[in-house]
């Protein structure tokens, strides 16, 4: 009875995990390595910037050998390509202060994307990187930039993309809610990850949440830590979040299943645990020392317990 | 003998009360309707034949069923999409408005109706099991046996409204015998630029003059009823009141535009009410800060009927909720010709998704199986807070969970 209520449930879950990513390379790698469709907002904040991810989706796409095109409104065009590699940053178009501050109307730019799709070849998806959607939505009425996005989707082949930019801090938590309901997956970037072990390295790991529109049923919200080399590749660094287990070494096996179990013992015994196990004395033994002890049971009582029960 | 007794009943009959059969017929010659037994209202079924008994019966002809969209807009969809196909098979006209997909993509997505025979099949495999259990175990608690039986989900003694296979689309066929119309904002806004709206947000005042025309074109408001077979509009409206419809209230506690959705829907009530014609709206409410609106909104609609999905939330894996997928809150039922509305005899109701059907149904919590766990994590704690105190407990410090 229970199992098949939960089947379905279950099966969406698996299902929506294997079109985002491979059991090993997580979310947010398998949506830079083009699994994102639609809009994909990257939520930053001043503590931690988001324009690193950014590049990552960038240098993905320009390696699958897609048409990318870089919308730029808060940054010039040198401080977003720094540290790319030469042969990304010849690939990828710009379009600099688009909307320069006399304000045109921003549907216009609809077709924007479709025009990128049929240059290029008719294969590869186009992208397209806005940076960053709070510069417009500090100076036109939200609305009419969820109208321009939605009309750059549509414009767009299919399989297109958008991955906009949106510092969450600047804006009121309903709009930021409101842009995600439009959004196919969110990145909210987050603090520093937390490491078993300190790496030495340029750029540590930090976290991202990934939050995916599940197609039917299933979880959709996973943190992951990641990194982004200079060049714009991302890394994910190998021990990720499962280290907070109880304080002993890493545990050789996964631990199967979401939910922690309510059992209140373990199956699996490191051989200091089995050993100390061995050498408790079980209490039976304690009491085969006092044998003979006589029992006798009750006589059988031959009135009924029940018979003052007035039924 | 008998005949006499059934000639004085009969005759009895005829005196005081008299069944309005007469008038019950003219009322049901409009495809998939049915008088209502209480208020007389002519009901048609939302698709999903567990929420229209819920709702009193149906939706009553003329008015407006609003939908509170559930987080991700998945449960909500499928509410939306069982409303139109149940009028595609039923051969009612359609209107479909949408900013966000594209109505044809809409309706090419329909469910398929499940025939009578596989839906037996579906419910008896079920049934079947119950039943025998029924007999058998009731040896000891043989007292419940007298207790009437519970149906899960609930439902109505006639028949009313078809059941669907969301695994499967709608055959193209069935398209053809029916006319619907479609309104997409994004052409919408490409084919007429300007369009005089009075005071009111430009993309509703566009829905509407388009409601009204198909309204008074196709003679659903009843101009020449004499002319043509009677038929229904059902019209359904998606996702009103986000960002794509050009409405701010779901991105600003204070919106700047905060009367527009309201008067659209005063006005689109006034046309609902004097033509053959129902509508389903699903609208974003849990993006929208303001509570007045949301009030404002309730009142103008007829029915309210909110989603809450657990996905996402810490229900989700609360066992109490492991056979359902959310929860279904009935804010409103009209009151219609009288002064008290169909209120359904339980207030609390979920839904669940399995592979093909989705179904309304009672919220039963499950046996409570858990009282060994919650026992022995009990006797732990005890046993371990006596070990602490006698001092003797030196080895099983810290091994706790020790497997005996």
């Amino acid at each position: 009875m229970g199992s098949d209520v939960i089947a379905p449930r279950m099966r969406a879950a698996s299902e929506g995990g294997a079109k985002m990513a491979a059991p090993r390379s997580g979310l947010l790698q398998a949506l830079v390595e083009g699994g994102a469709s639609g809009l994909v907002l990257v939520r930053d904040s001043a503590a931690c910037e988001g324009r690193s991810l950014l590049r990552a989706f960038a240098t993905a796409a320009v390696k699958r050998s897609e048409p990318v095109l870089v919308v730029l409104l808060d940054v010039p065009r040198e401080s977003f390509e720094a540290g790319l590699s030469p042969d990304v940053k010849q690939r990828l178009q710009y379009q600099d202060r688009l909307w320069t501050p006399p304000l045109p109307c921003p549907m216009d730019v609809g077709g924007l994307l479709g025009a990128l799709g049929g240059r290029g070849s008719p294969g590869p998806s186009p992208t397209l990187l806005l940076d960053s959607l709070s510069w417009l939505l500090l100076r036109m009425r939200p609305p009419h930039v969820g109208g321009a996005i939605a009309g750059l989707l549509r414009g767009g082949t299919e399989g297109g993309r958008v991955v906009a930019l949106l510092h969450e801090d600047l804006h009121p938590p309903s709009l930021v809610r409101a842009l995600g309901a439009m959004a196919t997956a969110q990145l909210v970037l987050g603090g520093p990850a937390p490491m078993a072990t300190p790496l030495s390295q340029a750029t540590p790991p930090r976290l991202v949440r990934v939050l995916t529109r599940p197609r039917r049923g299933g979880g959709t919200q996973k943190d992951e830590a990641f990194t982004v080399h200079p060049n714009g590749t991302l890394g994910v660094p190998p021990p990720l979040l499962a280290t907070e287990g109880e304080g002993g070494g890493p545990s050789p096996t996964p631990p199967s299943g979401g939910a922690p179990s309510p059992i209140t013992f373990r199956l699996r015994l490191s051989g200091a645990e089995r050993a100390a196990r061995a050498a408790v004395t079980p209490p039976y033994e304690h009491r085969s020392s006092m044998q003979g002890v006589p029992i006798d049971p009750d006589p059988p009582e031959d009135e009924d317990p029940d018979e003052d029960l007035d039924v | 003998m008998a005949a006499a007794a059934g000639g004085t009943a009969q005759g009895r009959g005829a005196t005081s009360f008299q069944r309005k059969a007469a008038d019950g017929s003219r009322l049901a010659t409009v495809v998939g309707t049915r008088p209502s037994v209480r208020h007389g209202q002519l009901l048609l079924s939302s698709g999903l034949p567990s929420l229209d008994c819920v709702l009193g019966g149906g939706i009553a002809v003329g008015t407006l069923l609003l939908i509170e969209e559930d987080k991700y807009a998945l449960y909500s969809n499928l509410l939306f999409k069982y409303f139109l196909a149940e009028g595609v098979v039923c051969g009612h006209d359609l209107f479909v408005a949408s900013a966000k997909e594209h109505p044809d993509n809409i309706l090419k997505e329909l469910p398929a109706p499940l025939l009578d025979e596989q839906r037996n099949e579906l419910g008896e495999e079920a049934t079947a099991v119950k039943s025998e259990d029924f007999q058998d175990s009731m040896k000891i608690a043989w007292r419940y046996q007298n207790l009437p039986k519970i149906e899960a989900s609930p439902t109505t003694s006639t028949k009313f409204g078809h059941y669907y296979d969301i695994s499967k689309t709608m055959s193209p066929e069935l398209f053809q015998s029916i006319k619907w119309h479609s309104f997409y904002l994004p052409e919408e806004l490409s084919l007429q630029p300007t369009v005089k709206t009075c005071n009111m947000n430009s993309a509703y005042g566009r829905l509407l003059l388009s409601i009204q025309r198909v309204i008074y074109q196709e003679g659903f408001d009843g101009s020449d009823p004499q002319k043509k077979q009677k038929n229904i509009l059902r019209i359904g409206i998606q996702n009103l009141g986000s960002l794509l419809w050009g409405d701010d209230i779901c991105c600003s506690d204070t919106p700047e535009d905060i009367h527009s959705l309201t008067k659209f829907l005063y006005v689109l009530r006034g046309l609902l009410r004097k033509s053959l014609s129902a509508c389903i709206i699903t609208i974003p409410a849990h993006l929208i800060e303001n509570k007045a609106i949301m009030e404002r909104v309730t009142n103008l609609s007829d029915t309210v009927v909110g989603l809450e999905s657990f996905i996402g939330s810490e229900r989700e894996t609360n066992p109490l909720y492991k056979d359902y997928h959310g929860l279904v809150h009935v804010r409103q039922i009209p009151r219609l010709n009288s002064l008290i509305c169909d209120v359904s005899d339980t207030k609390d109701l979920a839904f669940r998704l399995k592979r093909k059907l989705f179904t309304i149904e009672r919220l039963h919590l499950p046996p409570d199986l858990s009282d060994t766990v919650s026992r022995t994590s009990k006797q732990e704690l005890a046993g371990s807070a006596k070990l602490l105190s006698s001092g003797c407990g030196a080895m099983a410090i810290g091994k706790k969970h020790l497997d005996f």
